[in-house]
């Protein structure tokens, strides 16, 4: 079958039997890989009604969660799917240093992997941003004093990141611009790189 | 003692394994059929409500002088000039001020922003006021607040 030549292929070209095994790596790179996907989708249908202002926003999670057909359905998944993501990460994680995966020869795989966890922390954090009531805009307020704490280019992060020393309407705007262009193509570009390493790195799943 | 032969799947029984592939399939099929016709539907839409419809507060003599009568984000007050409607939308993050009665004043429940009873700005974090909305009688003589329309400071609808 199609699908079963694509799972070959996915892996390493030499691999031990055992190793193919589920229990060798819990697919949990492949979990959040389908979560990343399901966030993809109902992202792009969220993004045909949410709009980026105060009065645009709020307006929007009304109608998404009372008016819009199947609107609570498509949120909550993107909602869920997100959260799912990180913990998935985070397992993933925790299995690769429990297997010192991190030492050569995957050790540029290993970076690359913690450049996709911390983009899926900025587009967790920058998602919740979008809701834009006061809980989420004082969020973004105190991320964004933090961001201006660290030293050495803090100020000019957060300038960059918020427009202007102050969050506004237009920094909600830089939180969208991030959350639906700048991240996901960072993210799935990483993600192409990532599996690609895997398959060229070998030793899918083996302890060293 | 079996022998090999007589423990291999028989011929009575083929693809039991293919018949639960199929089905499996058959099922991942049937929810991406859903999810796309939910997705369709999501699409699709209704009219979204969120636009201000207007806000009908029955007859003139309902309210009394100095009462406050809340209409969904409409508040329509009355004083010994007359009428006013207040639309009780903060401009700072979208949240629905409360009328206090006692203070008289509007006051933001989200980051506390005061206004006074005509919408004007008594204290931050919001940078304007509140904005007024037109009144007007309808055909059955029911005193009709018309979001979409802004009053000017100082109109009064007098019956």
């Amino acid at each position: 079958m199609k699908f079963d030549k694509f799972i070959e292929h996915i892996h390493p070209a030499k691999i031990s039997a055992d190793r193919i095994r589920i229990s060798s790596t819990f697919c949990l790179g492949g979990a959040a890989f389908f979560l990343f996907m399901t966030l993809g989708v109902t992202g792009l249908l969220l993004a045909v009604y949410y709009l980026p202002s105060a009065e645009g926003s709020r307006a929007a999670l009304h109608d998404l969660t009372y008016v819009i057909p199947f609107g609570w359905l498509i949120r909550s998944l993107h909602f869920w799917a997100g959260q799912l993501m990180l913990v998935a990460l985070l397992l993933h994680t925790v299995r690769v240093v429990a297997a010192r995966a991190y030492l050569p020869p995957r050790q540029t795989n290993w970076l690359i992997g913690l450049a996709l966890l911390l983009t899926t922390v900025g587009l967790d954090f920058s998602g919740y941003v979008l809701r834009w009531d006061s809980q989420t805009f004082w969020a973004a307020q105190v991320m964004s004093h933090l961001l201006g704490l660290v030293p050495l280019g803090g100020r000019e992060l957060q300038q960059i990141l918020l427009g202007g020393p102050q969050i506004t309407e237009s920094g909600l705007l830089r939180f969208y611009a991030f959350h639906c262009l700048f991240g996901p193509v960072l993210c799935l570009s990483l993600i192409m790189y990532h599996f690609w390493r895997v398959r060229r790195d070998g030793k899918l799943g083996q302890s060293l | 003692m079996l022998q090999p032969e007589e423990i291999k799947p028989s011929e009575s029984r083929p693809g039991r394994r293919g018949f639960i592939l199929s089905l499996g399939w058959a099922l991942l099929g049937l929810a991406f059929a859903g999810m796309t016709w939910m997705s369709g539907r999501f699409l699709a839409g209704s009219q979204p409500r969120s636009d201000p419809e207007p806000v009908n507060f029955g007859p003139p003599d309902g309210h009394p002088i100095g009462s406050m009568t809340r209409g969904g984000r409409v508040v329509l007050l009355r004083d010994d000039t007359g009428f006013w409607a207040v639309n009780a939308v903060c401009p700072h993050l979208g949240c629905q001020p409360a009328f206090d009665e006692n203070r008289r004043i509007f006051v933001c429940p989200c980051h506390g922003s005061r206004f006074d009873p005509e919408g004007r700005l008594l204290a931050g974090p919001a940078t304007s006021g509140l904005s007024l909305v037109v009144l007007r009688l309808d055909a059955q003589g029911a005193l009709v607040a018309h979001p979409k329309e802004p009053a000017q400071t100082g109109d009064r609808f007098t019956s």
